[in-house]
């Protein structure tokens, strides 16, 4: 039980999906690749989740898996997906036919891709997409057609602050990386989902475009009511947009916690050795490291503690045991047996001097 | 090997003809001393990389000079030119790309060490490979020595790179995006080899990047030139740069940039640009580039003559900005004419 503790918590509240031990693996020639392994955590209305994590930690498959878009070889060896629909109902993703998925996407949760130039077509205009999107759900109640869905289109691309008279009849190549991928998250607003997933948002755009992106997102989050999921490896990202914030690595949720909690008082040693990696800007010149080794083979998982082989504090428990996810603190979790050891360490190496830098700033 | 600084001299580099004429490169000058670190930062499409390029010699300028040792490289004789080679080092963005996918990396460090006859005997080759693979972490070297690159993860086939561009004993090294394809965890490590490099070898670095956080860890104690569609808008020392920017396409690249740190980067001041489109190559606004973009624009002023690279010159301290030379007492550095339509501006708007 102790694997669900502080996840729990949010049950209830205006709960829009519950993912529990969600198992997903992609058959190869080599073998199984295990990409998420007993992932579980809530979501509710107006949170906004960002999981962090590196190439391979399995963050973009479980993004894809909350739509069901999983590529062919990829299959859910178990756990469930529960959506609580607009409708009022329970939705379990893990065992639904194809049409109850159609209807599903868009309108209660959209996705935006990492490249929207691939993810638009380009032999399409702008409205086209739009009409295509309402089109294909037409057949549930607020048919959107005609001036209606123009107004609708018009509304979503003022909101992600493009000029819609010239966007909607522009093909994608007369718009730039930014402008595109703002197209997509006005699409993607275009049926009032419940949950916008959004992998890896800002990667491959310019600094000033993509803070063009942040700030139609934050602004999003003040005026609409609906959750938010962000995959990213930019730690700065979720430090920005997020409400909460997972870390993941080979698979799984190794911490989970307010942004506040994970960014200044982690408790896992793997994110503790991402926030060391990452330089900053302000402030003074930090020694920084990197975290020794490469992420590990999602086929060939080392035993224990997934982690243990790139960790400092690894022990004999570590390379036997895999760590429960466990309370750490009121709303943070973690899966490491030394989280206490990691923390105190933390904060005697002065780990608070982020907050106290931003405290000044 | 002697250590010659390597000199870009009002360099250029031009793209189509006639109205379809790209300025990818326009008049960019500075120099980098044996031993410095540079680095260059700016957006995609900015000019950057075809800096480093022609700074590299892969790309001649269309108009200006490269000069190495003092002569103008496209004018060196062979035997020279193949020293210029040498000496400058290259290392690129995309690690899958630039190593041979059927060569080992035996056979990868081994061809440059031939051809320029640094290794007179194969236990002298052998010996020398080791020693290359232990200079950038690849360790124990006989693990990596049978390797091909597919074989690798993205991080250790960067140092692989690294590794070759290092066999010539170079003197600068062209370091493009060195990183940005690499994963955060590993990122770090690669960047602390180079600068390892640079403190123990003395080798000295163009690094560009578009993240200006990296770019501050790099070069600390070095120089940052920020670079706005084909033009340096503003050099100075790195720490200079960071906290004290002139510039205000730099101001608004510091104050966008999100920081890992919740509390940082959601109180920071930021700086509203008028415009977030970046205007077009083929169709660059009048005088300053950057003016439809800038809050501090100011019609006449800014709008009338480009502003040279070293409107604002502070100590060495350059930026490219009308605007930033006024209010720092340096109103005799803008021309007269940009002087005249700025105060005939005003005069219209009273």
């Amino acid at each position: 039980m102790s694997e669900l503790a502080g996840v729990t918590q949010g049950a209830g509240r205006n709960e829009v999906l519950r993912v529990r031990d969600l198992e997903i693996g992609y058959s190869t020639d080599r073998g199984r690749v295990r990409a998420v392994r007993g992932v579980s955590f809530d979501l509710e209305e107006d949170d906004s989740l960002a999981f962090i994590g590196e190439s391979g930690s399995g963050k973009t498959t479980l993004g894809l898996s909350l739509v069901r878009l999983l590529p062919q070889s990829a299959s859910i060896a178990k756990g469930e997906i529960v959506f609580n629909t607009s409708s009022g109902g329970e939705l379990d993703l893990t065992d639904v036919d194809d049409e109850t998925l159609r209807r599903f996407r868009w309108r209660e949760c959209a996705i935006v891709f990492q490249s929207a130039q691939n993810a638009l077509n380009p032999v399409m205009r702008i409205r086209g997409h739009f009409a295509d999107t309402a089109r294909d759900h037409a057949e549930s109640e607020g048919v959107l057609k005609g001036r209606a869905l123009t107004e609708r289109a018009t509304e979503c691309l003022r909101l992600v602050q493009l000029d819609p008279e010239r966007v909607l009849k522009a093909y994608p190549h007369e718009l730039s990386g930014g402008m595109r991928q703002r197209v997509m998250i006005a699409l993607g607003l275009l049926l009032n989902p419940r949950v916008l997933i959004l992998d890896e948002p800002t990667t491959a755009l310019d600094v000033l475009t993509q803070r063009a992106i942040i700030e139609v997102l934050t602004e999003l989050r003040e005026g609409h009511r609906f959750a938010m999921i962000f995959v990213s490896h930019d730690l700065s990202l979720a430090a920005e947009l997020a409400d909460r914030v997972a870390t993941t690595y080979a698979g799984r949720i190794v911490e989970l916690g307010d942004v506040e909690q994970v960014f200044y008082h982690p408790r896992h040693p793997y994110t503790v050795g991402l926030l060391d990696a990452v330089p900053t800007l302000a402030g003074e010149h930090q020694e920084l490291s990197s975290i020794p080794g490469s992420p590990p083979d999602l086929i060939d998982l080392p035993t224990g503690c997934k982690f243990h082989p790139r960790c400092p504090y690894a022990t004999d428990k570590c390379r036997e045991k895999d760590p429960p996810l466990i309370e750490v603190a009121p709303g943070q979790t973690a899966a490491c047996w030394h989280w206490e050891k990691v923390g105190s360490d933390w904060e005697a190496r002065g780990g608070e001097r982020h907050e106290q830098d931003a405290n000044r700033a | 090997m002697s250590r010659t600084p390597i000199e870009l001299e009002h360099v250029s580099r031009f793209y189509g003809s006639g109205s379809q004429q790209v300025r990818a490169v326009d008049d960019v000058s500075f120099t980098i001393e044996p031993g410095e670190t540079l680095c260059l930062v700016g957006e995609s499409g900015c000019g950057k990389s075809t800096t480093g390029r022609m700074m590299a010699g892969l790309l001649e300028p269309s108009d200006g000079r490269v000069l190495y040792a003092g002569s103008d490289v496209s004018k060196l004789p062979e035997e020279e030119k193949k020293r210029f080679r040498r000496a400058v080092q290259i290392i690129h963005q995309d690690p899958y790309a630039s190593l041979n996918p059927i060569r080992n990396v035996t056979q990868i460090l081994s061809a440059p060490l031939r051809r320029h006859k640094l290794v007179k005997s194969r236990s002298e080759l052998r010996n020398k490979v080791h020693e290359l693979l232990e200079t950038v972490g690849l360790t124990p070297p006989e693990d990596f020595l049978r390797k091909h690159p597919h074989e690798l993860s993205g991080g250790q086939r960067q140092r692989v790179s690294v590794a070759r561009a290092l066999t010539v004993d170079p003197e600068v090294i062209v370091a493009d995006e060195p990183v940005s394809m690499v994963d955060v965890s590993l990122r770090i490590g690669l960047l602390n080899i180079l600068l390892k490099l640079q403190q123990d070898l003395g080798v000295a670095f163009l690094f560009i990047t578009h993240d200006l956080a990296v770019a501050k860890h790099f070069s600390w104690e070095g120089r940052i030139g920020v670079m706005y569609l084909g033009r340096m808008v503003e050099l100075g020392s790195t720490q200079r740069v960071v906290r004290e920017p002139v510039h205000p396409y730099t101001r608004a690249l510091i104050s966008a940039l999100p920081e890992a740190d919740p509390g940082l980067t959601r109180n920071k001041e930021r700086l509203r640009l008028r415009s977030p489109d970046i205007p077009s190559l083929l169709n660059l606004p009048a005088g300053c580039p950057f003016h439809p973009r800038c809050p501090m624009y100011e019609e006449g002023l800014c709008d009338t003559d480009r502003p040279a690279e070293d409107a604002v010159d502070l100590d060495g301290h350059l930026a490219a900005c009308y605007v930033a030379a006024r209010e720092l007492g340096q109103e005799d550095r803008i021309p007269e004419s940009s002087r005249i339509a700025a105060s005939e501006a005003r005069r219209r708007t009273a």
